[in-house]
């Protein structure tokens, strides 16, 4: 690897997220070339190394459940890992000798965790006024309701991006995925960047903030604007559009199988009619136009669902392609992960891991033509690099590691007191 | 007390349309970055035409979607097909220090301005594009849309309720998330060009941007062979005026009774483990209904969260120009505009230190050709209306 090559080189990371956001920032910064230090505790590891929810190579937790666990291991990958007990003053002490040396803290606890272990930020810059800090939370660290706990479904309700998701006429319940994480994730890094940029102006370093509610609440900004203007409040329409029909999705041949298609112009919808069969239905009257169309959505969903069910999923997508139609097959999991394009594009990467195997991955959200990402190091094992890092970047000699294993401040196996 | 934006000096040119170019640099410009968005002279952007619009009554000047995308930005209009057009492009391209732009592939390069081009005439350019499936691959120009890219990065497909087709999200959610991840790393790209004089081509793919962010499906199947489909998540019940999802981990049980001033379901041996609650969901449904119907939904959201516990409210957008929460932040920003007059929108959820984001109201079309072409480029007016005569602005 060629460190040179990488837009980030010289930039280091202390990595103290969990779970999804913080991680996913720590990740793509180390992608591009930062130096990044997963810092965990002791007896607060990941924990997504804990509750692995069964995600284990063929389901086997083995010997050491907390370095196989696969969302640490994809999420993890390309950092340096290191333990450190930061409710001992100890741990704390060498914390801080690591935020000198570092240009970056990223973080996602829940907004007293940090103040609480004296590692607020006004208390790292004065340990290294350079330190850009970037705390990703869930409502912000200001106002009431900041102390709330908010998974990522959750922010996507009190987001309101709930309120306008779901199937017409029921309330908005659906699975999902905790969506607003990666979102915040991807918010850290330009923060991150941002504030390295600010400190180049001012020479002081910052306190970026993060709120992943008010994130999702951003990513409808149409929707707040029809509201400020007409007080009209959106609802969930399903997978209609709000105003160009045809726009569904469409059961296929098999089990589970479907197609999304949308015709935006009159040309995608006379092809789309031509496609099916259904030239008639040019010169129906009940489908003329597009707001024609949008009133008797029923009858022509029923008439390209006669067609579809007859199609495999892939075949009606590149069909309809091919004639100048919007459609994509609603991949399974899969399916995205032998999809040619993809494989193509070279999207994914086979990552081995020293005690959880050599598995494939999605590798990142972008390419860079000059400066491409990519990964060098597995997701590393429950303080892996103690001894490299308090080594090397602190200087600390093998007897002063070995003490701090004794006294538990480091370590290799979690500690969960329960 | 910190003066300086962190994007102070970043000059961008942005080609956007839609959503997710002008999105990613309403974000660039926020931080301080000097934007000038180009619009095509007969009628802009698209987004222009979108709406919403105030009494439903259409005008390009006061369109919701586009207003909202295009704070903070300069307008001028420029036909990048005519050879003038052009010429003026390059002359803006030596100026900026980035370009976005989410064209369909074959564009940029059918004008003769593609990455190739733009780097010979500014070697240090970051060039961010945005598309559906990126800029190489063999569905590089096939059609997509929110709703079909949502599919084809995986993600609707575990969307939904089991018994049901799968779901989309609601809005343009994938289309912001590409113009979100572009803005990432384009700073990524300005950062390396500034330090090292070195440019280059960021490639968004909105499906890969998708593919990213699957929360467990794509690493169970690759660890497990489980091919990953949609399931129960929420535990959703009607409050006296909407929605809530009461949702708690096991863990968390043993504060649910208290909180929800039914203490005796804490000795009831139908609720006492998890797979016990589960067996007898429905009564546990039934006992809850009449407690959650009596309260609003915002009140329940604020006793759960009091006893800990994760408690969501389906906010819609008067909940959220209203919520507390957002006030206090002061999270919404009124904007005045001479066609649009004020209206709210959301401000930022990013915040660097103090610095205040820059929030000026989107251009009219075209306001900014005399401050540009003349303020910048050094043309007269005499010029400009010869340009208007021309169709070339």
């Amino acid at each position: 690897m060629n460190a040179s090559r990488q837009a980030l080189a010289g930039v280091r990371v202390l990595d103290l997220g969990i779970y999804w956001g913080g991680p996913y920032a720590g990740k793509l910064l180390a992608d591009m070339g930062a130096e990044v230090i997963k810092v965990e505790g002791p007896r607060r590891p990941d924990l997504l190394r804990i509750e692995a929810r069964g995600l284990y190579p063929d389901r086997e937790p083995g010997e050491h459940p907390w370095n196989r666990s696969g969302m640490i291991n994809e999420r993890n990958r390309n950092k340096l890992g290191i333990t450190l007990d930061l409710a001992k003053p100890a741990g704390i002490a060498l914390f801080k000798e690591l935020v000198k040396i570092s240009d970056v803290v990223i973080e996602n606890f829940s907004a007293r965790v940090m103040p609480s272990l004296g590692l607020g930020f006004e208390t790292l810059s004065t340990v290294n006024p350079q330190v850009v800090m970037v705390s990703v939370t869930s409502q912000g660290l200001s106002g009431p309701e900041k102390d709330y706990i908010s998974f990522g479904n959750t922010l996507e309700q009190t987001g309101g991006l709930a309120a306008i998701t779901g199937y017409p006429d029921r309330a908005s319940e659906y699975s999902s995925g905790a969506y607003p994480d990666p979102i915040g994730g991807l918010f850290a890094v330009a923060g991150a960047i941002a504030g390295l940029r600010q400190r180049r102006l001012t020479g002081l370093g910052v306190h970026v903030e993060v709120s992943q509610r008010e994130a999702v609440t951003h990513f409808l900004g149409e929707v707040i604007l029809d509201y400020s203007m007409n007080k009209r409040i959106h609802g969930p329409i399903g997978n209609r559009h709000p105003f160009l029909a045809p726009h569904g999705c469409y059961r296929c041949q098999g089990d589970d199988r479907w197609v999304t298609i949308a015709a935006g112009s009159e040309e995608e919808w006379q092809a789309l009619c031509r496609t099916i069969g259904r030239e008639d239905l040019i010169h129906d009257p009940r489908f003329a136009e597009v707001h024609v169309r949008y009133e008797h959505q029923d009858e022509l969903d029923s008439a390209i669902e006669a067609w579809t069910q007859t199609m495999d999923n892939y075949e009606a997508m590149h069909l309809l392609q091919r004639s100048g139609v919007t459609a994509h097959a609603v991949a399974r999991v899969s399916e995205v992960m032998k999809d040619p394009h993809l494989l193509a594009r070279g999207f994914f990467e086979t990552s081995p891991h020293p005690e959880a195997g050599t598995h494939q991955y999605y590798s990142r959200p972008w390419q860079f033509s000059r400066t491409p990402g990519a990964t060098y190091l597995p997701a590393p094992c429950f303080g892996e690099h103690n001894h490299k890092v308090l080594g090397e970047l602190l200087g600390l000699n093998e007897e002063e590691v070995r003490e701090l294993e004794e006294h538990g401040i480091i370590g290799t196996t979690p500690l969960m007191t329960g | 007390m910190q003066h300086a934006t962190p994007l102070n000096g970043l000059k961008v040119l942005d080609l956007g349309h839609w959503i997710a170019g002008p999105y990613c640099t309403k974000l660039l410009a926020g931080l301080g970055a000097n934007v000038i968005k180009v619009e095509r002279p007969d009628g802009g952007d698209p987004a222009r035409r979108a709406g919403s619009f105030p009494e439903d009554r259409p005008h390009p000047e006061k369109s919701g979607l586009y207003l909202y995308l295009n704070t903070g930005k300069r307008s001028i209009t420029l036909n990048l097909k005519s050879p003038t057009g052009k010429s003026l492009f390059r002359q803006l391209a030596q100026w900026a220090d980035v370009i976005v732009e989410n064209f369909a592939p074959r564009v940029m390069p059918s004008l003769g301005l593609g990455y190739a081009h733009l780097e010979e005439i500014k070697p240090s350019l970051v060039l961010t594009s945005i598309s559906n499936f990126g800029q190489t691959g063999p569905y590089r120009d096939y059609r997509g849309n929110d709703m079909t890219i949502f599919a084809a990065g995986g993600l609707m497909h575990q969307f939904g309720l089991p018994e049901m087709p799968p779901l989309r999200f609601g809005g343009n959610i994938v289309q912001y998330s590409g113009g979100l991840a572009a803005f990432a790393a384009t700073l990524i790209a300005f950062y390396h060009a500034e330090l090292t004089g070195e440019g280059q081509q960021v490639d968004i793919s909105l499906q890969e941007v998708l593919a990213c962010h699957h929360f467990q499906g794509m690493v169970e199947y690759e660890y497990t062979g489980r091919d990953r489909t949609r399931n129960r998540t929420m535990l959703i019940f009607p409050a006296s005026d909407g929605w809530v999802n009461a949702m708690f981990f096991p863990y968390m049980w043993n504060r649910v009774p208290d909180a929800l001033g039914m203490p005796e379901l804490l000795d009831d041996p139908r609720f006492r483990t998890e797979e016990s609650r589960i067996q007898h969901f429905q009564e546990f449904e039934t006992l809850l209904l009449p407690w959650m119907l009596s309260h609003t939904k915002e009140e329940i959201y604020h006793i759960g969260q009091k006893a800990r516990l994760p408690f969501g409210y389906l906010a819609d957008a008067k909940d959220l120009i209203d919520s507390p929460q957002y006030r206090a932040r002061g999270f919404f920003k009124v904007l005045d505009h001479p066609f649009a007059g004020r209206q709210t929108y959301p401000g930022t959820p990013l915040r660097v230190g103090d610095v205040e984001w820059q929030h000026d109201r989107a251009p009219l079309l075209g306001e900014h050709n005399e401050e540009v072409y003349c303020g910048l480029l050094g043309y007269c007016r005499a010029d400009l209306a010869r340009l208007r005569q021309n169709g070339v602005i």
